[in-house]
Protein backbone atom coordinates (compact mmCIF):
# COMPACT_ATOMS: atom_id res chain seq x y z
CA UNK A 1 0.00 0.00 0.00
CA UNK A 2 1.30 3.31 -0.95
CA UNK A 3 1.90 6.41 1.28
CA UNK A 4 0.65 9.70 0.42
CA UNK A 5 4.55 10.98 -0.30
CA UNK A 6 4.61 7.92 -3.00
CA UNK A 7 1.25 9.31 -4.19
CA UNK A 8 3.01 12.58 -4.30
CA UNK A 9 6.19 11.46 -6.54
CA UNK A 10 3.44 9.59 -8.93
CA UNK A 11 2.00 13.07 -9.43
CA UNK A 12 5.19 14.93 -9.26
CA UNK A 13 6.66 12.46 -12.14
CA UNK A 14 6.12 15.38 -14.93
CA UNK A 15 6.81 13.27 -18.16
CA UNK A 16 4.18 10.55 -16.91
CA UNK A 17 1.48 12.56 -15.40
CA UNK A 18 1.73 14.77 -19.17
CA UNK A 19 1.67 11.77 -20.80
CA UNK A 20 -1.68 10.54 -18.57
CA UNK A 21 -3.02 14.47 -19.02
CA UNK A 22 -3.03 14.26 -22.80
CA UNK A 23 -4.19 11.06 -23.32
CA UNK A 24 -7.37 11.64 -21.43
CA UNK A 25 -7.30 15.58 -23.30
CA UNK A 26 -7.44 13.78 -26.77
CA UNK A 27 -9.94 10.79 -25.32
CA UNK A 28 -12.57 12.73 -23.45
CA UNK A 29 -15.59 13.61 -25.80
CA UNK A 30 -17.74 16.18 -24.32
CA UNK A 31 -20.66 14.32 -22.93
CA UNK A 32 -18.01 10.80 -22.00
CA UNK A 33 -18.55 8.82 -18.85
CA UNK A 34 -14.88 7.95 -17.33
CA UNK A 35 -13.83 5.43 -15.18
CA UNK A 36 -10.54 6.20 -13.05
CA UNK A 37 -9.59 2.44 -11.84
CA UNK A 38 -7.29 2.46 -8.59
CA UNK A 39 -7.76 6.14 -8.33
CA UNK A 40 -5.58 6.68 -5.89
CA UNK A 41 -6.09 10.30 -4.51
CA UNK A 42 -7.93 10.93 -7.86
CA UNK A 43 -6.20 12.68 -9.95
CA UNK A 44 -7.27 11.45 -13.30
CA UNK A 45 -10.90 11.33 -12.32
CA UNK A 46 -10.60 15.11 -11.50
CA UNK A 47 -8.61 15.31 -14.96
CA UNK A 48 -11.38 13.78 -16.92
CA UNK A 49 -13.92 15.90 -15.51
CA UNK A 50 -11.80 18.95 -16.67
CA UNK A 51 -11.60 17.50 -20.37
CA UNK A 52 -15.76 17.64 -20.31
CA UNK A 53 -16.66 13.80 -18.92
CA UNK A 54 -19.84 14.06 -17.72
CA UNK A 55 -19.68 11.58 -15.26
CA UNK A 56 -16.49 10.33 -13.61
CA UNK A 57 -16.77 6.86 -11.64
CA UNK A 58 -13.54 6.15 -9.35
CA UNK A 59 -12.91 2.90 -8.11
CA UNK A 60 -10.39 2.28 -5.51
CA UNK A 61 -9.66 -0.11 -2.66
CA UNK A 62 -7.15 1.43 -0.27
CA UNK A 63 -8.37 4.35 2.37
CA UNK A 64 -6.89 6.44 0.15
CA UNK A 65 -9.77 7.32 -1.50
CA UNK A 66 -11.41 8.87 1.84
CA UNK A 67 -8.84 11.93 0.40
CA UNK A 68 -9.48 11.43 -3.15
CA UNK A 69 -13.63 12.02 -1.96
CA UNK A 70 -12.15 15.24 0.27
CA UNK A 71 -10.30 16.43 -3.04
CA UNK A 72 -13.35 16.17 -5.22
CA UNK A 73 -15.22 18.30 -2.96
CA UNK A 74 -12.98 20.59 -2.52
CA UNK A 75 -12.87 20.96 -6.64
CA UNK A 76 -16.85 21.48 -6.57
CA UNK A 77 -16.76 17.84 -8.55
CA UNK A 78 -18.56 15.89 -5.43
CA UNK A 79 -21.47 15.66 -7.44
CA UNK A 80 -19.84 14.39 -11.14
CA UNK A 81 -17.15 12.20 -9.73
CA UNK A 82 -19.16 9.00 -7.97
CA UNK A 83 -16.71 7.00 -5.62
CA UNK A 84 -16.87 3.42 -5.15
CA UNK A 85 -15.07 1.64 -2.57
CA UNK A 86 -12.95 -1.74 -2.55
CA UNK A 87 -11.96 -3.88 -5.06
CA UNK A 88 -13.00 -2.96 -8.93
CA UNK A 89 -13.50 -6.68 -9.72
CA UNK A 90 -16.38 -6.73 -6.60
CA UNK A 91 -18.11 -3.34 -8.09
CA UNK A 92 -20.81 -2.95 -10.16
CA UNK A 93 -21.24 -0.01 -12.35
CA UNK A 94 -24.36 1.92 -13.00
CA UNK A 95 -23.72 2.17 -16.59
CA UNK A 96 -21.12 1.63 -19.24
CA UNK A 97 -18.18 3.76 -19.72
CA UNK A 98 -16.37 5.47 -22.54
CA UNK A 99 -13.26 5.64 -20.73
CA UNK A 100 -11.00 3.65 -18.67
CA UNK A 101 -7.64 5.09 -16.93
CA UNK A 102 -5.42 3.17 -15.21
CA UNK A 103 -1.91 3.05 -13.97
CA UNK A 104 -1.81 -0.29 -11.46
CA UNK A 105 1.77 -1.15 -12.72
CA UNK A 106 4.79 -1.74 -10.03
CA UNK A 107 8.01 -0.85 -11.62
CA UNK A 108 6.92 -3.70 -14.31
CA UNK A 109 3.14 -4.50 -15.38
CA UNK A 110 2.85 -8.11 -13.14
CA UNK A 111 2.11 -6.49 -10.13
CA UNK A 112 -0.56 -7.75 -7.64
CA UNK A 113 -4.17 -7.88 -9.06
CA UNK A 114 -3.25 -5.05 -12.08
CA UNK A 115 -4.30 -7.48 -15.00
CA UNK A 116 -6.88 -9.03 -13.73
CA UNK A 117 -8.53 -6.12 -12.90
CA UNK A 118 -7.99 -4.34 -16.29
CA UNK A 119 -9.33 -7.30 -17.96
CA UNK A 120 -12.63 -7.54 -16.01
CA UNK A 121 -12.96 -4.03 -16.23
CA UNK A 122 -12.92 -4.22 -20.09
CA UNK A 123 -15.03 -6.87 -19.90
CA UNK A 124 -18.24 -5.51 -17.38
CA UNK A 125 -17.50 -1.67 -17.92
CA UNK A 126 -16.19 -0.40 -21.47
CA UNK A 127 -18.85 0.28 -23.51
CA UNK A 128 -18.28 -0.71 -27.54
CA UNK A 129 -15.68 1.25 -29.04
CA UNK A 130 -14.54 2.60 -25.84
CA UNK A 131 -10.75 3.54 -24.93
CA UNK A 132 -8.74 2.18 -22.82
CA UNK A 133 -5.59 4.15 -21.47
CA UNK A 134 -3.05 2.74 -21.10
CA UNK A 135 -3.67 0.49 -24.39
CA UNK A 136 -0.71 -1.41 -24.32
CA UNK A 137 2.75 -1.96 -22.90
CA UNK A 138 6.07 -3.09 -24.61
CA UNK A 139 8.11 -4.92 -22.31
CA UNK A 140 11.76 -4.52 -23.08
CA UNK A 141 14.94 -7.17 -21.77
CA UNK A 142 18.44 -6.07 -21.55
CA UNK A 143 21.73 -7.88 -19.85
CA UNK A 144 23.05 -4.94 -17.92
CA UNK A 145 26.78 -4.30 -16.90
CA UNK A 146 26.43 -2.25 -13.65
CA UNK A 147 28.58 -3.37 -10.45
CA UNK A 148 27.03 -0.72 -8.16
CA UNK A 149 23.57 -2.37 -8.94
CA UNK A 150 24.89 -5.64 -8.53
CA UNK A 151 27.06 -4.52 -4.98
CA UNK A 152 23.12 -3.76 -3.78
CA UNK A 153 22.53 -7.44 -3.71
CA UNK A 154 25.81 -8.86 -2.47
CA UNK A 155 28.30 -6.14 -0.38
CA UNK A 156 26.42 -6.51 2.61
CA UNK A 157 27.13 -10.03 2.86
CA UNK A 158 30.65 -10.27 1.31
CA UNK A 159 32.01 -7.93 3.47
CA UNK A 160 34.46 -9.61 6.25
CA UNK A 161 32.34 -10.10 9.22
CA UNK A 162 34.00 -12.81 9.85
CA UNK A 163 31.36 -14.87 9.32
CA UNK A 164 29.60 -16.70 6.18
CA UNK A 165 26.60 -14.71 5.26
CA UNK A 166 26.22 -17.20 1.75
CA UNK A 167 22.78 -17.53 3.11
CA UNK A 168 21.96 -14.21 3.23
CA UNK A 169 23.63 -13.52 -0.01
CA UNK A 170 21.68 -16.12 -1.80
CA UNK A 171 18.31 -14.35 -0.86
CA UNK A 172 19.79 -11.22 -2.12
CA UNK A 173 20.88 -12.46 -5.80
CA UNK A 174 17.38 -13.99 -5.81
CA UNK A 175 15.50 -10.41 -5.25
CA UNK A 176 14.45 -8.12 -8.02
CA UNK A 177 14.57 -4.53 -7.59
CA UNK A 178 14.13 -1.09 -8.88
CA UNK A 179 17.15 0.77 -10.34
CA UNK A 180 17.59 3.66 -12.74
CA UNK A 181 20.46 2.46 -15.36
CA UNK A 182 21.75 4.58 -18.44
CA UNK A 183 22.09 2.74 -22.14
CA UNK A 184 26.02 1.98 -21.66
CA UNK A 185 24.74 0.21 -18.96
CA UNK A 186 23.56 -2.34 -21.63
CA UNK A 187 26.16 -5.22 -23.30
CA UNK A 188 24.17 -5.41 -26.17
CA UNK A 189 21.20 -4.20 -28.36
CA UNK A 190 17.90 -4.40 -25.95
CA UNK A 191 15.14 -6.55 -26.87
CA UNK A 192 11.56 -6.35 -27.06
CA UNK A 193 10.48 -9.52 -25.27
CA UNK A 194 6.49 -9.39 -24.69
CA UNK A 195 3.62 -6.80 -25.74
CA UNK A 196 0.52 -6.84 -23.22
CA UNK A 197 -2.30 -5.49 -25.40
CA UNK A 198 -4.77 -4.35 -22.69
CA UNK A 199 -7.37 -4.20 -25.42
CA UNK A 200 -7.06 -7.82 -25.48
CA UNK A 201 -5.53 -9.57 -22.53
CA UNK A 202 -6.99 -12.30 -20.16
CA UNK A 203 -4.49 -14.33 -19.20
CA UNK A 204 -2.52 -12.76 -15.92
CA UNK A 205 0.94 -15.00 -16.26
CA UNK A 206 3.50 -13.71 -18.73
CA UNK A 207 6.43 -15.89 -20.20
CA UNK A 208 9.45 -13.71 -21.73
CA UNK A 209 12.08 -15.20 -23.87
CA UNK A 210 15.12 -13.47 -25.15
CA UNK A 211 17.99 -14.15 -26.72
CA UNK A 212 21.57 -12.05 -26.79
CA UNK A 213 24.69 -11.82 -28.66
CA UNK A 214 27.35 -9.26 -27.04
CA UNK A 215 28.18 -6.66 -28.74
CA UNK A 216 31.02 -5.97 -26.41
CA UNK A 217 32.97 -6.74 -23.50
CA UNK A 218 32.31 -6.98 -20.02
CA UNK A 219 30.99 -8.24 -17.20
CA UNK A 220 27.29 -9.18 -17.27
CA UNK A 221 25.58 -8.80 -13.68
CA UNK A 222 22.28 -9.28 -14.17
CA UNK A 223 18.84 -8.77 -16.62
CA UNK A 224 17.19 -5.30 -17.03
CA UNK A 225 13.51 -5.41 -17.66
CA UNK A 226 11.52 -2.39 -18.25
CA UNK A 227 8.30 -0.94 -19.98
CA UNK A 228 7.04 1.51 -23.05
CA UNK A 229 3.61 2.27 -22.30
CA UNK A 230 1.26 3.33 -25.18
CA UNK A 231 -0.93 5.35 -23.30
CA UNK A 232 -3.21 5.54 -27.14
CA UNK A 233 -1.72 5.08 -29.90
CA UNK A 234 -0.26 8.49 -30.39
CA UNK A 235 0.87 9.29 -26.69
CA UNK A 236 2.87 6.87 -24.23
CA UNK A 237 6.22 7.21 -22.26
CA UNK A 238 9.11 4.92 -21.18
CA UNK A 239 10.94 3.57 -18.09
CA UNK A 240 14.17 2.40 -19.96
CA UNK A 241 17.81 3.18 -19.04
CA UNK A 242 18.30 6.74 -19.74
CA UNK A 243 14.45 7.14 -19.22
CA UNK A 244 14.93 8.01 -15.33
CA UNK A 245 12.18 11.20 -15.18
CA UNK A 246 9.60 8.15 -15.18
CA UNK A 247 8.79 7.29 -11.48
CA UNK A 248 9.03 3.75 -12.26
CA UNK A 249 12.70 3.36 -13.88
CA UNK A 250 13.58 -0.58 -14.56
CA UNK A 251 13.59 -3.80 -12.97
CA UNK A 252 17.03 -5.45 -12.29
CA UNK A 253 17.02 -9.04 -11.93
CA UNK A 254 20.83 -9.71 -10.41
CA UNK A 255 22.58 -13.37 -11.30
CA UNK A 256 23.96 -15.77 -8.60
CA UNK A 257 27.40 -14.82 -9.99
CA UNK A 258 28.29 -11.77 -12.06
CA UNK A 259 29.51 -13.18 -15.70
CA UNK A 260 32.36 -11.76 -17.91
CA UNK A 261 31.39 -11.97 -21.36
CA UNK A 262 32.75 -11.56 -25.00
CA UNK A 263 31.97 -10.02 -28.33
CA UNK A 264 30.02 -12.96 -29.77
CA UNK A 265 28.65 -14.77 -26.79
CA UNK A 266 25.16 -15.88 -26.54
CA UNK A 267 22.58 -14.73 -23.45
CA UNK A 268 19.36 -16.26 -23.02
CA UNK A 269 16.93 -15.54 -21.33
CA UNK A 270 13.36 -16.87 -19.83
CA UNK A 271 11.41 -14.51 -17.61
CA UNK A 272 8.18 -15.98 -15.65
CA UNK A 273 5.88 -14.32 -14.10
CA UNK A 274 3.03 -16.34 -12.35
CA UNK A 275 0.41 -14.51 -10.11
CA UNK A 276 0.27 -16.37 -6.61
CA UNK A 277 -2.36 -15.60 -4.60
CA UNK A 278 -2.74 -11.51 -4.93
CA UNK A 279 0.95 -10.77 -5.76
CA UNK A 280 3.25 -12.53 -8.88
CA UNK A 281 6.39 -14.91 -8.60
CA UNK A 282 9.14 -14.02 -10.71
CA UNK A 283 11.59 -16.87 -12.00
CA UNK A 284 14.80 -16.02 -14.51
CA UNK A 285 16.55 -18.58 -15.94
CA UNK A 286 19.76 -17.82 -17.77
CA UNK A 287 22.10 -20.06 -20.06
CA UNK A 288 25.04 -18.57 -21.29
CA UNK A 289 27.55 -19.65 -24.42
CA UNK A 290 30.53 -18.68 -25.25
CA UNK A 291 31.82 -17.15 -28.77
CA UNK A 292 27.94 -18.82 -30.03
CA UNK A 293 29.04 -22.63 -29.01
CA UNK A 294 25.96 -23.50 -27.88
CA UNK A 295 27.93 -26.33 -26.68
CA UNK A 296 30.02 -24.59 -24.30
CA UNK A 297 28.13 -23.45 -21.73
CA UNK A 298 29.88 -20.88 -19.89
CA UNK A 299 27.27 -19.88 -16.92
CA UNK A 300 23.53 -21.37 -16.32
CA UNK A 301 21.53 -19.74 -13.36
CA UNK A 302 17.95 -20.47 -12.03
CA UNK A 303 16.54 -17.68 -9.90
CA UNK A 304 13.07 -16.84 -8.41
CA UNK A 305 12.30 -14.14 -5.57
CA UNK A 306 10.31 -17.40 -3.95
CA UNK A 307 14.01 -18.45 -2.59
CA UNK A 308 13.72 -14.03 -1.64
CA UNK A 309 10.54 -14.38 0.89
CA UNK A 310 11.35 -13.72 4.22
CA UNK A 311 9.25 -16.41 5.53
CA UNK A 312 9.88 -18.85 8.41
CA UNK A 313 9.88 -22.56 7.09
CA UNK A 314 7.02 -23.70 9.87
CA UNK A 315 5.03 -20.79 7.99
CA UNK A 316 5.63 -21.86 5.05
CA UNK A 317 5.03 -25.87 5.93
CA UNK A 318 1.85 -24.39 7.03
CA UNK A 319 0.65 -23.79 3.59
CA UNK A 320 1.36 -27.07 1.86
CA UNK A 321 -1.21 -28.60 0.73
CA UNK A 322 -0.85 -31.93 2.92
CA UNK A 323 -0.36 -29.92 5.88
CA UNK A 324 -3.12 -30.86 9.01
CA UNK A 325 -3.82 -27.16 10.63
CA UNK A 326 -5.18 -27.02 13.95
CA UNK A 327 -6.47 -24.06 15.70
CA UNK A 328 -3.78 -22.11 18.40
CA UNK A 329 -5.18 -20.41 21.04
CA UNK A 330 -5.44 -16.48 19.00
CA UNK A 331 -8.24 -18.86 16.76
CA UNK A 332 -9.94 -19.00 19.61
CA UNK A 333 -10.00 -15.23 20.47
CA UNK A 334 -10.68 -14.29 16.92
CA UNK A 335 -13.42 -16.84 16.48
CA UNK A 336 -14.97 -15.52 19.89
CA UNK A 337 -14.94 -12.25 18.23
CA UNK A 338 -16.39 -12.58 15.11
CA UNK A 339 -19.18 -14.64 17.24
CA UNK A 340 -19.77 -11.75 18.67
CA UNK A 341 -20.28 -9.40 15.66
CA UNK A 342 -23.86 -9.88 15.15
CA UNK A 343 -25.53 -7.01 14.64
CA UNK A 344 -26.24 -6.00 17.88
CA UNK A 345 -23.00 -5.38 19.83
CA UNK A 346 -20.58 -2.71 19.73
CA UNK A 347 -16.91 -2.97 19.36
CA UNK A 348 -16.18 -1.12 22.74
CA UNK A 349 -19.14 -4.02 24.57
CA UNK A 350 -17.73 -7.06 22.23
CA UNK A 351 -13.77 -6.31 23.72
CA UNK A 352 -15.45 -5.65 27.17
CA UNK A 353 -16.58 -9.74 26.69
CA UNK A 354 -13.81 -10.68 25.50
CA UNK A 355 -11.51 -9.35 28.11
CA UNK A 356 -14.24 -11.55 30.27
CA UNK A 357 -13.42 -14.44 28.99
CA UNK A 358 -9.71 -14.39 27.94
CA UNK A 359 -8.30 -12.18 31.31
CA UNK A 360 -5.06 -13.35 30.70
CA UNK A 361 -4.83 -12.19 26.93
CA UNK A 362 -6.70 -9.24 27.49
CA UNK A 363 -5.24 -7.77 31.03
CA UNK A 364 -6.27 -3.83 29.41
CA UNK A 365 -9.06 -3.15 28.07
CA UNK A 366 -7.13 -0.97 24.79
CA UNK A 367 -5.47 -4.74 24.30
CA UNK A 368 -9.05 -5.82 23.63
CA UNK A 369 -10.34 -2.93 21.85
CA UNK A 370 -7.58 -3.09 19.50
CA UNK A 371 -8.06 -6.64 18.60
CA UNK A 372 -11.72 -6.05 18.02
CA UNK A 373 -11.24 -2.65 16.11
CA UNK A 374 -9.06 -4.72 13.83
CA UNK A 375 -11.51 -7.47 12.84
CA UNK A 376 -14.19 -4.79 13.01
CA UNK A 377 -12.45 -3.07 10.21
CA UNK A 378 -11.69 -6.43 8.13
CA UNK A 379 -14.90 -7.85 8.51
CA UNK A 380 -17.97 -5.93 9.32
CA UNK A 381 -20.38 -4.36 6.64
CA UNK B 1 9.06 -50.60 -10.25
CA UNK B 2 7.07 -51.24 -13.40
CA UNK B 3 7.12 -46.93 -13.60
CA UNK B 4 10.55 -47.00 -13.27
CA UNK B 5 11.51 -49.11 -15.72
CA UNK B 6 9.20 -47.63 -18.49
CA UNK B 7 9.88 -44.17 -17.43
CA UNK B 8 13.43 -43.85 -16.39
CA UNK B 9 13.41 -39.94 -17.37
CA UNK B 10 12.12 -37.67 -15.46
CA UNK B 11 12.23 -34.06 -15.51
CA UNK B 12 11.06 -31.28 -13.00
CA UNK B 13 8.52 -29.06 -14.34
CA UNK B 14 9.12 -26.04 -15.60
CA UNK B 15 6.32 -24.67 -13.55
CA UNK B 16 7.82 -25.44 -10.37
CA UNK B 17 10.00 -22.99 -7.99
CA UNK B 18 11.45 -24.27 -4.48
CA UNK B 19 13.41 -23.28 -2.09
CA UNK B 20 15.80 -24.90 0.76
CA UNK B 21 15.05 -24.45 4.49
CA UNK B 22 17.16 -26.19 6.93
CA UNK B 23 17.35 -29.53 4.90
CA UNK B 24 14.35 -29.59 3.98
CA UNK B 25 11.96 -27.97 0.74
CA UNK B 26 9.33 -26.49 -0.17
CA UNK B 27 7.74 -26.39 -3.79
CA UNK B 28 5.27 -23.99 -5.22
CA UNK B 29 3.52 -24.73 -8.23
CA UNK B 30 3.08 -21.96 -10.15
CA UNK B 31 0.33 -22.76 -12.29
CA UNK B 32 -1.92 -23.76 -9.51
CA UNK B 33 -0.58 -21.93 -6.60
CA UNK B 34 -0.05 -25.41 -4.17
CA UNK B 35 2.61 -25.60 -2.10
CA UNK B 36 4.36 -29.06 -1.24
CA UNK B 37 6.99 -30.17 1.28
CA UNK B 38 9.70 -32.36 0.78
CA UNK B 39 11.71 -33.79 3.85
CA UNK B 40 15.86 -34.11 3.91
CA UNK B 41 15.51 -37.48 1.49
CA UNK B 42 13.06 -36.25 -0.68
CA UNK B 43 14.80 -32.71 -1.18
CA UNK B 44 18.27 -34.87 -2.10
CA UNK B 45 16.23 -36.78 -4.92
CA UNK B 46 14.76 -32.98 -5.93
CA UNK B 47 18.29 -31.78 -6.08
CA UNK B 48 19.45 -34.83 -7.99
CA UNK B 49 16.55 -34.64 -10.16
CA UNK B 50 17.64 -31.06 -11.27
CA UNK B 51 21.29 -31.83 -12.83
CA UNK B 52 20.32 -35.26 -13.98
CA UNK B 53 17.22 -36.43 -15.66
CA UNK B 54 18.09 -40.28 -15.62
CA UNK B 55 16.96 -42.19 -12.53
CA UNK B 56 19.20 -44.98 -12.31
CA UNK B 57 21.95 -42.30 -11.72
CA UNK B 58 20.20 -40.88 -9.16
CA UNK B 59 19.57 -44.57 -7.48
CA UNK B 60 23.48 -44.84 -8.06
CA UNK B 61 24.65 -41.27 -5.82
CA UNK B 62 21.30 -42.07 -3.15
CA UNK B 63 22.93 -45.56 -2.95
CA UNK B 64 26.45 -44.57 -2.36
CA UNK B 65 24.59 -41.52 0.11
CA UNK B 66 22.64 -43.82 2.52
CA UNK B 67 22.77 -46.97 4.13
CA UNK B 68 19.81 -48.32 2.35
CA UNK B 69 19.45 -51.78 0.40
CA UNK B 70 19.05 -51.55 -3.29
CA UNK B 71 15.40 -52.56 -4.04
CA UNK B 72 13.91 -50.33 -0.82
CA UNK B 73 16.10 -47.15 -2.54
CA UNK B 74 14.46 -48.29 -5.70
CA UNK B 75 11.13 -48.63 -4.53
CA UNK B 76 11.03 -45.05 -2.40
CA UNK B 77 12.61 -43.21 -5.28
CA UNK B 78 9.62 -44.69 -7.80
CA UNK B 79 6.89 -43.88 -4.84
CA UNK B 80 8.50 -40.68 -4.52
CA UNK B 81 8.73 -39.83 -8.07
CA UNK B 82 5.45 -40.97 -8.92
CA UNK B 83 4.12 -38.60 -6.05
CA UNK B 84 5.89 -35.80 -7.84
CA UNK B 85 4.41 -37.00 -11.03
CA UNK B 86 0.87 -37.23 -10.00
CA UNK B 87 0.98 -33.71 -8.65
CA UNK B 88 2.53 -32.35 -11.91
CA UNK B 89 5.63 -31.57 -10.23
CA UNK B 90 7.50 -33.52 -12.39
CA UNK B 91 7.51 -35.14 -16.09
CA UNK B 92 8.75 -38.31 -16.94
CA UNK B 93 9.33 -39.82 -20.57
CA UNK B 94 10.60 -43.24 -21.79
CA UNK B 95 14.72 -43.64 -22.26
Amino acid sequence: MYDILAYGRMISSRVRFHAYMEALRTSIKPGSVALDLGCGPGIMALLACKFGARKVYAIEASPIISLAREVAASNGLADKIEFFEGLSTKVTLPEPVNVIVSDLNGILPWHRQHLPSIADARRRFLAPRGVLIPKKEVIWLGIADSESAYAFHTRPWEADHGFNMEPARLLGTNTPCMVGLKPDDLLSAPQRALVLDFTQIEEPNSTLEAEFVMSRSGTAYGVLAWFDAALTDEIGFSNGPGCCQSIYQQTFFPWTKPVSLAPGDIVRVKLRCNLVGDDYVFRWNTQVWAQGKRTEVKAKFDQTDFRALLVSQASLQKAEEAFVPHCNGDASVDTFILKAMDGHASVGEIAAALSQSFPEKFQLRSQALDRVARLSQAYSE
Amino acid sequence: MDKLALSPRVKPSEDVVWRNLQGESVLLDLKSGVYFGLDSVGTRIWTLLQANDDLNVVLGVLLAEYEVTEETCAHDLVDLVNTLEEKGLVHTKAA
